[in-house]
């Protein structure tokens, strides 16, 4: 008698209902038999042997009934402990393959670490920035008010003190507060200068955004009141890097531009201001603002963020802003688009167009792993037929379908699950480093970091890698043919696992298509950043020129002359280091956003006086455009003969030249510069020259421009370039100690190269672009390899119909020409997938794009053609092998 | 063959059909079969409780069987006891043992 016990237990397979059912029928059958032939053995009749074993038998039915029961149960009870004892069997057999196979484990493993750790890392940041509420109560309700509709980022977000006004009585509105002059303070406190950022808060600050301080107080009425500002509350950032974190700071005294202030409170740690990096707030007097001139109640100079009332709809609140707007309009018509209000909810104002940046990151991070997945899930398949023998050997000794799908799944899910493991402590790394590069570019809206979600994430797509990986190979694995498999000619010809190389020229076709997406991507951010670097700014912005700002208190320097004193003492000592070709100065830099606009007339020319042309004005020295290398098109440059007393000059930029002169004749014209307002006949000056248009930044427009000079204006100064011979950042610190030879208690502020403003200010579509860049030079390597990979393994597949073909007299290009036809139409077809999938999802980033637009068709072909190249290049390889194919040696390979 | 079999006490139908396993693998047939002979047909196991037994134990993991073929050349499902079946005996007939002789200590009272 046989007791196959080993086998039977490793053969154990789950019993059917039906099974159980026959078993216990065929047992209790048995039984009654055994018993009938035993009595007819001792002389029974056949009939009444049989009808008295059952009898003898007792309760049948109760006993079959039983025992099925009982045996189901058990059935149940076996196979979960088969799963547990079937997982354990599955993960040594994978560990096993790892250890027979250590590259191809580290290979698998690696690229999955470095696509779940880059996903990882990305997604902790769109976490942060765009799904983490804002640190404030509610903070579904508050909203930025924008005004004219145009762009988030644009200059469109100035109140009027009147509007402000309008607004407070809103009954949508549970509170509005307004912010505004945000700017830089000098800080001294007797050994160090540095420059702070504050911006103006008012009284409603902490009651609209529901925060406290997390020291000291809010600020008071007195703080708001006619006598100015004494109290100032600054950030946690600043109490630790100024302070020390020092408890003791609220109430100290300190000098902010040679005024005393006290410290009178600490933001929390989470604070994040609505739309500015200030390191202090102090107090914006907006009842002051309300009791002066009607021209400064009507000056679109205030920001303001408002908190709707629990419950109210933002259609409701639009609804409303709308009555107010027109009853603004009606009340002060003389305020150009006057009384639009346009909410925007503060998160989104604050995340602006990073948003799309981000999302198309995010994106970029999974199609890359989803090029991973399809190339490891390649890989997979082609191990997978040559593992055709292991598992047809598993099949014939009775493992089922399931069985081997759940093995192959075992191992890909490990793999994923390892790769999860290596990807989170990359993305670890990889984190702190992306903040570390692409910080200042991201919306300043707390620390980024992996916590839970982040792991969550990253768990689940390691989780979901796994299946993707493995489920082509398991599904490839139910197919094993056992006779097949098993036979001596398992290896031999073309036809082994057609459904497998079928299944892998899909995969690898997908990853072409998404490849071709990638790369469309990159080289629209690509096309947009050249033609950002390109676009004119009206000034170098080389590393030649170096641009800083100083800042000269009042206190300290209240009249012209002592300021006037200090700049010329500065510039003629900058300006004979060696190596400077010329110093110019300004009180506001375009590159600075600070212009100012004014009303402009030409003398002799009648204006409507209630529509005077503005322009901005700003003031210049006389060496400021030679400096910033601004061309002069007309007339001259200011010059030391421009002098307090001297007639007043101007210069204008080309756009006025061409708008009021469309003939010429402007140098020499009299022109007038005032409010604009009626009754103001504004101030004559005479045009002297004609220089190049300016923009302020590669994305925004020509600034129309009249410049005045700094010597007739101001004497003060404030922005400074400095040109130099070569780099001109070796200059700091040799401009640092004479200003602090003049006076040391002058901070140098933000001494960049005008490189470095270029590139802060194009700095989220450099990172874009990069980042872009990097995931499709990954994606289209990924891609070359699938392509080489999935046809080296057909080539090999075919040795044997080369040979013949070679042997019957094919000549060599006739079999690569073979080769390359079956590689083409996986190209051809992934590519043409690939446009037109990027085609579609170009136009999630026409927002991103400038100079360029989302269906750019050299882009398009470009990519297409760069594909088609590499996968030419990548089905060669295998193609030349194929000529090589020695055909005796073929016919004899088995 | 006696047909006045005693009535079994509950429980030790598992035990009769544990210590006769112990001596070999067999169907349930033959278990009954072994029951009746050694016990000069005395204590006859009824079909119904013999194959409820066995099933019950082998849920308990107590016995474990399979299909082979018995003396007659026929499919017949054996059993045999496991590690647990034997100890599962062993502790069992001691307790038994010792009721036994209790019992007896009452009825032989004199």
């Amino acid at each position: 008698m046989a007791r196959p016990r080993g086998i039977r237990r490793f053969l154990h397979l789950p019993r059917s209902a039906a099974r159980i059912r026959a078993d216990v029928d065929e047992e209790l059958r048995f039984d009654i038999e055994m018993r009938a032939s035993d009595l007819v053995r001792q002389g029974v009749p056949h009939d009444a042997a049989q009808a008295r074993a059952v009898a003898e038998f007792g309760d049948l039915e109760a006993t079959r009934r039983y025992c099925e029961e009982t045996d189901m149960a058990s059935e149940a009870q076996i196979s979960r402990a088969t799963v547990l004892s079937d997982l354990r069997a599955d993960l040594a057999i994978t560990w096993r393959m790892m250890r027979r196979t250590p590259a191809f484990a580290l290979v698998v493993g690696t690229t999955l670490a470095l696509g779940i750790g880059a996903n990882t890392t990305v997604f902790s940041v769109v976490k942060r920035v765009l799904i983490t509420p804002l640190p404030f109560r509610a903070p579904d309700r508050l909203y930025r008010m924008y005004t004219a509709p145009s762009s988030v980022d644009g200059d469109n977000d100035k109140l009027s003190a009147v509007e402000i006004m309008a607004l407070a009585d809103a009954r949508s509105l549970a509170g509005v507060t307004e912010f505004g002059n945000y700017g830089g303070m000098t800080f001294t406190d007797g050994r160090t200068a540095e420059p702070w950022g504050t911006v103006q808060v008012g009284p409603n600050f902490f009651e609209v955004f529901g925060i406290r301080p997390a020291l000291g107080r809010q600020f008071t009425d007195e703080d708001f009141g006619p006598n100015g500002a004494r109290g100032v509350i600054i950030t946690h950032q600043l109490w630790q890097r100024v302070f020390g974190g020092d408890p003791g700071v609220v109430g100290r005294r300190v000098q902010l531009n040679n005024g005393d202030l006290t410290i009178v409170g600490v933001l929390p740690e989470s604070f994040v201001g609505p739309t500015f990096t200030a390191d202090a707030l102090l107090p914006l007097p907006f009842a002051n603002i309300l009791r002066s001139s009607p021209r400064n109640v009507r000056a679109r100079v205030l920001r303001a963020v408002v908190r709707t009332r629990d419950g109210v709809s933002e259609a409701a609140l639009n609804a409303e802003l709308a009555t107010l707007g027109q009853r603004v309009r009606a009340q002060y018509p003389e305020i150009k688009n006057g009384g639009v209000f346009r909410p925007v909810s503060l998160h989104a104002a604050m995340v602006g167009n990073a948003k799309t940046v981000l999302l198309l990151v995010m994106a970029g991070a999974l199609l890359v792993l989803v090029i991973t997945c399809a190339n490891i899930a390649g890989l997979f398949l082609s191990r997978g037929a040559a593992r055709r023998r292991e598992l047809g050997v598993r099949a014939a000794l009775g493992a089922g379908r399931s069985r081997l799908v759940r093995q192959m799944l075992t191992e890909s899910a490990l793999y994923g699950l390892g790769g999860g493991a290596a990807g989170i402590a990359l993305a670890v790394v990889m984190t702190r480093v992306f903040v570390g590069l692409a910080g200042s570019t991201l919306p300043q809206l707390g620390e980024i970091r992996l916590d839970g979600f982040s792991l969550a994430f990253a768990a689940t797509i390691a989780i979901l890698c796994g299946l993707a990986v493995g489920v082509a190979p398991a599904v490839a694995a139910t197919r094993v043919d056992l006779r097949e498999a098993l036979g001596d000619t398992g290896n031999r010809g073309a036809s082994t696992g057609v459904a497998g190389v079928r299944g892998r020229r899909a995969l690898v076709a997908a990853q072409l298509a998404v490849a071709v997406v990638l790369l469309v991507g990159a080289g629209l951010l690509l096309r947009t950043f050249t033609a950002l670097t390109r676009t004119p700014l009206g000034y170098a912005v080389d590393t030649r020129t170096l641009t800083f700002r100083v800042n000269l208190p009042s206190a300290r320097y209240p009249d012209t002359s002592s300021r006037a004193a200090l700049v010329a003492a500065l510039v003629g000592r900058v300006r004979s280091l060696p190596g400077v070709r010329a110093v110019g100065y300004t009180a506001v830099a375009p590159w600075n956003g600070g212009m100012m606009s004014v009303g402009f007339r030409v003398e002799g020319r009648q204006v409507d006086p209630s529509a005077v042309p503005n322009v901005q004005y700003a003031t210049a020295s006389d060496e400021l455009f030679l400096a910033s290398s601004t061309p002069l098109r007309a007339g001259r440059a200011f010059t030391s003969a421009d002098r307090v007393g001297a007639p007043s000059v101007a210069i204008i930029s080309e756009s006025v030249a061409r708008r009021f002169w469309p003939n010429g004749g402007m140098v020499g014209a009299r022109i007038r510069l005032g409010t604009g307002a009626p009754g103001d006949d504004g101030v004559p000056l005479e045009v002297v020259g004609v220089v190049g248009d300016v923009r302020q930044t590669v994305l925004g427009d020509i600034v129309p421009t009249v410049y005045v000079s700094e010597r007739q204006w101001s004497g003060r100064g404030g922005e400074f370039v400095v040109r130099a011979a070569d780099d001109a950042s070796a200059l700091i610190p040799g401009i640092k100690s004479i200003l602090h030879e003049l006076d040391p208690e002058l901070p140098l502020i933000f001494p960049r190269t005008m490189r470095q403003v270029l590139d802060a200010t194009i700095a989220r579509q450099h990172l874009a672009m990069m980042l872009m860049a990097s995931f499709a030079v990954l994606a289209v390597v990924l891609a070359a390899l699938g392509v080489y990979s999935v046809m080296a393994y057909s080539v090999i597949g075919r040795t044997r119909e080369f040979g013949i073909r070679a042997a019957l007299g094919a000549e060599r290009w006739s079999i690569v020409g073979l080769v390359l036809r079956q590689g083409a139409t996986t190209t051809v077809v992934g590519v043409a997938v690939g446009l037109l999938a990027a085609a579609v999802a170009s136009k999630y980033v026409a927002s991103l794009l400038v100079g360029v637009t989302a269906r750019d068709v050299p882009t398009f072909t470009l990519s297409a053609l760069t594909l088609v190249l590499v996968a030419a290049v990548a089905c060669l390889l295998p193609a030349r092998r194929a000529t090589r194919v020695e055909p005796v040696e073929a016919l004899r390979a088995d | 063959m006696a047909t006045s079999a005693l009535d079994l006490m509950p429980g030790t139908v598992d035990i009769l059909v544990l210590r006769t396993l112990a001596w070999e693998a067999m169907h349930g047939y033959a278990i009954s079969q072994f029951v009746r002979s050694r016990t000069g047909g005395a204590i006859g196991l009824e079909s119904a409780a013999l194959y409820q037994a066995l099933h019950r134990l082998e849920k308990k993991r107590l016995v474990r069987s399979w299909w082979g073929v018995s003396e007659t050349n026929r499919r017949a499902k054996f059993y045999e006891l496991t590690t647990a079946g034997r100890k599962q005996l062993k502790d069992q007939s001691t307790e038994l043992r010792a009721y036994v002789a209790a019992l007896f200590a009452v009825l032989d009272a004199k």
